[in-house]
């Protein structure tokens, strides 16, 4: 492997800074189709608490319920502070998304790191008219990045934008 | 080359040799036995099923080996346009193709049966989805070289002419400075050849704490049952006495512990043994080339380029033998879990770490500029596992002692000064060329990775980190991640703008 580094000088300064780009939020409708994904996540265990607590109830259940209604609560609360830490940012050469209340993260991906891309619509999401931007990156899943709750006309703009960044590279 | 490579023509279609037969027809037999094993436990309850296993062996042997044949005769490969094609199956046609250019490693490797009628598998990995492997399992040594060796030459090629117009007149007016070399013909220069006495070393050297941790568990828990047992039996006698027994019960818990110690030393052992036997590692221009192993020998050949970081790992006694032990990562297309092209050198000497270094990744060098791992912040988490382990464990001595139980509680401050040890040693050195990940204090840990070859970047923190404006910094590579935790937050977002400036200015293939 032929390798010549060109040893130009870097200043700190003068990199771009990821946390000075702005940000782009999710349709706020994103936050409707949360709630109704959230219900639906919590209703089989609270129906398999509910029913044997009024058939024969026991002590147990009241306490199982207790904790059970502190997460449930919790998973409602982080509902629209999560949306409003949900964001996305384009740059020239990369794609950074940021998610996350109580776990935060921030992935940056470069344009020329990029396998493929694909847009995904799940029976829920297309109810709200939302799609899901995928997007892959080489050796194994840990890497992948996934945008859900995107308007569908701005996933497919996304998508463009992406793969044909993306292809530039190769 | 020989009189058989000759009249070979690859681009027909060619059967393996006809040793295959054999290849085949014991994996079929072997097939067949574990198909009958299973049908013992059945027939141990009712005589019938003897006689009819009795009747039928013979003519399933038959059958087992007339399939055999065909499988054998089914079976040929050959290459068309740029493709490598596989047909085989006996009732069940099959065919497989694999683009050249999409070849990612070709491995050889051979097994007892194999070795013993003298012949090798050839084994091809493509980059894609899994399950997308190639075999070919029974060839003759030369020609499965040859073939090696041309479907890697004919991969170059492809890859040269489909490359951008620039880099071709890069490439071209490299090759007329120094000719093309055939990888065959490279001696390259030997990294590592580990004799019997290094491997009794390493075998030695393995991480027996972690063996001997589980050890220690089984003990107590076995002790601890035996206790009760002796409570309950001997209630009512003399103090003297029942010490002097409890004392035994020690001795035998000891012996126990001896006992299992040895076993794991000895396992351990066993396991460096097969698998390192004659390990040679081989640097080449290009590529790295490792053979070991000694009922399996692997042969496999990892181009340079592929590699996308390097690990270094020792504990107390391998670095008082004066080794290391180091991984070689390769880009793949399933991920980490299974990445079977991975290389293990597991004893390298000083020198050779370097030469391993500088070799693999040209110009390698440790940048100054560092950030540290806070490391307070690992003696809270190491306190949180403390609390979680000791906890329960104090309060069941509480019932069993009273007071003194509780004593216990002050192992709790022990793990909380190792968290802050470990977490001294965290740092992540880096420019915008080459990281270097530095962590571990009794199990030390360092990995080199060139800047370029991260895919993308990730900052986490949870709302306690964010309050302490701390965060997790993962750099995610073709061949896993690699996570530096509690950084300062500032610093880290530093690392991030310089690592993703590096990667975004880097032209070309990373994998």
């Amino acid at each position: 492997m032929e390798e010549t580094w060109q040893n130009e000088e870097v200043q700190p300064s003068e990199l771009p800074l990821v946390e000075e780009v702005s940000f782009q939020k999710h349709p706020v409708r994103y936050m409707a189709y949360r709630r109704l994904i959230t219900t639906m996540f919590w209703s089989i265990p609270v129906l398999a608490i509910c029913i044997p607590a009024i058939l024969a109830p026991h002590l147990w259940m009241a306490y199982a319920g207790g904790g059970m209604a502190f997460f449930i609560l919790i998973s409602f609360i982080s509902i629209p502070i999560g949306y409003r830490k949900r964001s996305y940012a384009l740059r020239e050469r990369d794609l950074t998304y940021k998610k996350g209340w109580i776990f935060s993260s921030m992935i940056t991906i470069p344009f020329n790191r990029i396998q493929h891309t694909e847009i995904s619509r799940g029976p829920i999401e297309r109810k709200y008219e939302l799609s899901t931007l995928k997007i892959y990156t080489a050796g194994g899943s840990t890497s992948d990045l996934s945008i859900p709750g995107l308007e569908t006309e701005e996933a497919e703009q996304l998508k463009e934008f992406v793969s044909k960044k993306a292809a530039t590279y190769e | 080359m020989s009189e058989k490579s000759k009249e070979w023509d690859i681009h027909e279609p060619t059967r393996q040799s006809y040793l295959g037969v054999m290849v085949y027809l014991i994996r079929n037999f072997r097939a067949l036995a574990t198909l009958l094993i299973s049908f013992i436990a059945v027939a141990a309850a009712a005589p019938i099923f003897w006689t009819i296993v009795g009747f039928s062996i013979v003519p399933l042997m038959i059958l087992f080996a007339l399939l055999a044949y065909w499988q054998y005769r089914n079976f040929t490969f050959h290459i068309e346009d740029d493709k490598l094609i596989i047909h085989k199956g006996v009732l069940v046609k099959d065919r497989k193709s694999v683009p050249i250019e999409r070849i990612q490693s070709i491995q050889v490797t051979k097994n007892v049966i194999q070795r013993l009628l003298g012949l090798v598998a050839l084994k091809v990995d493509t980059a894609g989805s899994r399950g997308n492997e190639l075999e070919i399992p029974a060839l003759e040594r030369d020609r499965a070289d040859a073939l090696r060796n041309l479907l890697y030459a004919k991969k170059e090629a492809i890859l040269d002419t489909d490359g951008i117009t620039d880099e071709n007149i890069s490439t071209s007016s490299q090759e007329s400075d120094k000719p093309r070399i055939d990888p065959r013909e490279e001696q390259g220069r030997v990294l590592v050849k580990l004799g019997l006495f290094d491997l009794l070393k390493v075998g030695l050297t393995e991480n027996h704490l972690k063996t001997g941790f589980i050890a220690i568990a089984f003990v107590f828990g076995y002790a601890s049952q035996y206790q009760e047992l002796l409570q309950e039996y001997l209630e009512g006698y003399v103090d003297t006495y029942a010490s002097q027994v409890a004392d035994a019960g020690l001795a035998f818990a000891l012996s126990l512990f001896v006992l299992y110690a040895v076993f794991s030393v000895v396992l351990s052992l066993l396991r460096v043994l097969l698998k390192f036997w004659e390990l040679k590692a081989v640097l080449k221009s290009e590529a790295v080339e490792i053979s070991s192993g000694l009922l399996q020998r692997n042969e496999s050949r990892i181009p340079k380029k592929k590699i996308q970081y390097i690990q270094w790992e020792t504990n107390p006694l391998r670095k008082l033998a004066g080794y290391e032990s180091a991984t070689l990562k390769p880009s793949n297309s399933v991920g980490e879990v299974s990445n079977k092209q991975t290389i293990e050198i597991p004893a390298l000497r000083i020198a050779e770490n370097e030469y391993l270094a500088t070799g693999v990744f040209p110009g390698a060098e440790q940048p100054d500029n560092f950030i540290k791992g806070d490391p307070w912040a690992y003696a809270r988490l190491y306190s949180i596992f403390g609390f979680v382990i000791f906890a329960p464990l104090a309060v069941l001595l509480y019932f069993q002692f009273s007071y003194s139980g509780i004593a216990i509680l002050l192992l709790m401050g022990l793990f909380s000064a190792y968290g802050y040890r470990y977490g001294k040693t965290v740092r992540l050195h880096f420019d915008e060329h080459y990281v270097y990940i530095f962590k571990g204090w009794l199990f030390p840990q360092r990995v080199i990775l060139p800047a370029y070859k991260a895919q993308s970047l990730q900052l986490s923190q949870n709302i306690l980190l964010r309050r302490r404006k701390l965060g997790h910094l993962t750099l995610f590579t073709a061949a896993g991640s690699k996570t530096v935790r509690f950084l300062n937050e500032k610093e880290a977002l530093e690392a991030y703008n310089l690592l993703m400036y590096a990667v975004e200015k880097h032209e070309g293939s990373w994998m």
